[in-house]
């Protein structure tokens, strides 16, 4: 049966989270120029100046076996899959491929893109300060969006003009409050949409077209806003941690043994990639766009304040904690990710100390789910109290 | 692993108010516990094969000799890894939560941490006199530290675990191995026996950093006293005398009339007690309501 309203939309964008490359195919029947990018400190806002569509390269959760001869074992699983998508050629429809200088792994597997899988002549790899704290970090990520922006330029063969590089700006925030406003229904008690359709759209806006998205997006709020309320399961879960772009262990929080809800993530897959905004009509706007991507939350990789150790990310996580109210944490992250991991020692004792229980989850590109559901499970029952 | 089934013929179900079973379906073993009105009256352990098979033969297994059916019993609890194939089970638990209340009823309410060493997987939980779970930590998906990887090893050395186990118990030196992989630890222990290290000093070495590795994970949740080991791998005298040495702690012993690896199914079969009593007692509110 065909879904009306709000159903249908959510429908959408969950049919195209999950099978990119036929709706990728369809912008490139429109004669778009596609550029996938494995990273989310590249500012999309410049290829989208040049009017190219950003598609962030997500995994495939297929086993990787073949990409150890190109990546180390101990990188971690999403950067292995990423790899094996360029090299089995799932993302041939794509005019360029773009990372940044921040995570090491994904770079790994965008260098295994460049050598082995084609792109040598369509790559661009973004120098990105290693330490974004600091004074010098914002000219130079001016100076680098400064030396992409000529490179998109050379590849379309026309300027990138100030007005083109505003209204992508203006697309971009326009988009993010949109997601915002989206995650917020999920702050309420009785949300008219669920954590995992909410994750479904937010991944979407990573591989569509930002315009296209955003109508999508302000007609499913719209819609939301009118409609009654769902009774929501008491057990209120947030997620934090690295990327995850597996819908189905979403899903499965959402259908534990025990009634639960999914109602925010920290990720670079979710709240990260758009809980920031660049600033608008700046007369310099390469400038602007370093100071949004400084002013994001920080990827763990990045998330150093030299001679402090402290970490930026963890004022988010704890305002996360106090917007959002969740009974309970999860920390998610990727077998052989070093910077999430490493975020959880110190990040665990603030969660304790605000008395809220958590647990780890390690995801790997297969994982099991039946292993998975008896941990949540088990971490549902700690925050019941659950007793003989 | 041998499968056998005991009773406590003393006992008579007849005059139970309350049968409860708990059901464990784990990755190597499946385990059934009944209990009569809360005491412990029968139990049994196969070999898993199938889960749902298998959660059947544990149960069918504890009702041998008894003279019960499996419809007698008023309420099963299922845990473990299979506990969601177990069709027959009127609910499921998790493995920490069983763990944390069978580890309570055997060891008494002074108990903090739990370490239950499994066949297939390692956890550490905190809990309360109550024995309700309050914190838990699981191992990776690396197979080091739990009850396979030491199967595994016994055959590369070409021992059953008794042997090992015993071999390691009195063993001083501990050659170094991996304690961050079982396959790594196993290959380097085939590079130790092609340099002609003895195979004793080969197995304590193997131990010790399985043990490590166990005792890494009780580290990273923190150690509360007091302190048990349950699961299969509590059996291994070997095991539980490097972990806690290694931890510096003495843990408190589940006494000879307990098998560690049946705690969880007890804790379940608690639960099950539980559930059972809380439902008479809403049904009984109920019906004075109505009269």
């Amino acid at each position: 049966m065909e879904k009306k309203g709000s159903d249908a939309i959510i429908e959408r964008f969950r049919h195209i989270t999950e099978n990119t490359p036929e709706y990728a195919r369809s912008l490139k029947a429109k004669g778009r120029l596609l550029a996938g990018y494995m990273c989310t400190h590249v500012p999309e806002e410049i290829l989208y100046a040049a009017g190219i569509v950003p598609l962030r390269i997500l995994t495939s959760h297929e086993s990787q076996a073949m990409t150890r001869g190109y990546i180390h074992e101990t990188y971690c699983s999403f950067s292995h899959d990423c790899a094996y998508q360029g090299l089995q050629g799932n993302y041939d429809y794509l005019d360029l491929v773009v990372t940044s200088s921040s995570c090491i792994h994904m770079g790994e597997a965008f260098n295994v893109w460049v050598r082995f899988a084609g792109f040598q002549d369509r790559s661009y790899l973004m120098q990105y300060p290693h330490i974004i704290h600091t004074k010098p970090a914002g000219g130079f990520m001016t100076e680098s969006f400064a030396q992409f922006k000529e490179f998109v330029e050379k590849l379309t063969k026309k300027p990138v003009t100030d007005n083109d590089l505003e209204d992508a700006i203006k697309v971009y925030n326009h988009n993010r409050r949109l997601l915002k406003r989206l995650w917020e229904f999920l702050r309420h008690d009785k949300p008219p949409i669920t954590g995992t359709e909410v994750a479904a759209a937010t991944l979407a806006s990573q591989v569509m077209d930002k315009q296209e998205c955003n109508g999508m997006l302000e007609q499913l709020i719209e819609r939301l806003e009118a409609a009654p309320g769902k009774e929501t399961p008491a057990v209120r879960l947030m997620v934090t941690g690295g990327a995850c772009d597996d819908l189905g262990i979403f899903d499965l929080m959402e259908h534990l043994s025990y009634d639960a809800s999914l109602i925010f993530i920290d990720s670079c897959t979710a709240a990260r990639y758009f809980w920031f905004e660049v600033p608008e009509g700046r007369p310099d706007k390469l400038m602007a766009l370093a100071e949004g991507y400084i002013g994001k939350i920080p990827c763990p990789a990045k998330d150093t304040v030299p001679g402090t150790g402290e970490k930026k990310r963890f004022r988010f996580v704890q305002q996360f904690i106090e917007d959002f109210k969740p009974d309970g944490v999860v920390f998610l992250y990727q077998r052989f990710c070093s910077p999430q991991p490493m975020d959880v020692v110190a990040l665990k004792p603030i969660v304790d100390k605000l008395g809220i229980p958590s647990m780890e989850l390690e995801l790997d590109t297969t994982v099991q789910k039946a292993h998975i559901r008896a941990q949540l499970d088990a971490l549902v029952e700690v925050i019941k109290g659950v007793t003989p | 692993m041998s499968e056998h089934a005991s009773v406590h013929k003393q006992m008579d179900w007849t005059k139970a108010k309350v049968i409860a079973a708990g059901v464990d379906i784990g990755a190597v073993t499946s385990k059934a516990l009944l209990l009569l009105d809360g005491q412990p009256y029968a139990s049994s352990q196969v070999a898993t094969r199938t889960p749902k098979e298998s959660a059947l033969d544990a149960v069918n297994g504890a009702l041998n000799k008894t003279g019960l059916k499996l419809e007698d019993i008023h309420y099963i609890v299922a845990t473990g890894r299979g506990s969601v194939q177990a069709a027959f089970a009127h609910k499921a638990v998790s493995e920490i939560a069983c763990a944390a209340a069978g580890a309570l009823r055997v060891c008494g309410p002074s108990v903090r941490t739990v370490l239950d060493a499994g066949g297939q997987s390692c956890k550490v939980i905190h809990c309360t006199e109550k024995g309700r779970a309050t914190a838990f930590l699981w191992n990776d998906k690396c197979a080091a530290g739990i009850g396979r990887s030491m199967e595994a090893f016994g055959g590369l050395v070409r021992k059953d675990l008794a042997e090992t186990a015993e071999i390691a118990l009195r063993s001083d030196k501990f050659p170094k191995l991996s304690d961050f992989c079982a396959v790594y630890a196993q290959s380097e222990a085939l590079d130790l026996i092609r340099s002609k290290v003895p195979v004793e000093e080969l197995i304590a070495g193997y131990y010790y950093a399985m043990a490590r590795r166990i005792s890494t994970l009780v580290d990273r949740l923190g150690m509360k006293k007091d302190f048990v080991i349950i699961g299969g791998l509590a059996r291994n005298p070997g095991i539980v005398s490097l972990v806690e040495g290694i931890l510096k702690v003495s843990r408190l012993a589940t006494g000879p009339e307990w098998d560690p690896a049946l705690i969880p199914a007890l804790g379940a079969a608690l639960y099950a007690d539980g559930f059972c009593k809380r439902q008479e007692s809403d049904a009984s509110a109920r019906g004075s309501r109505h009269n």
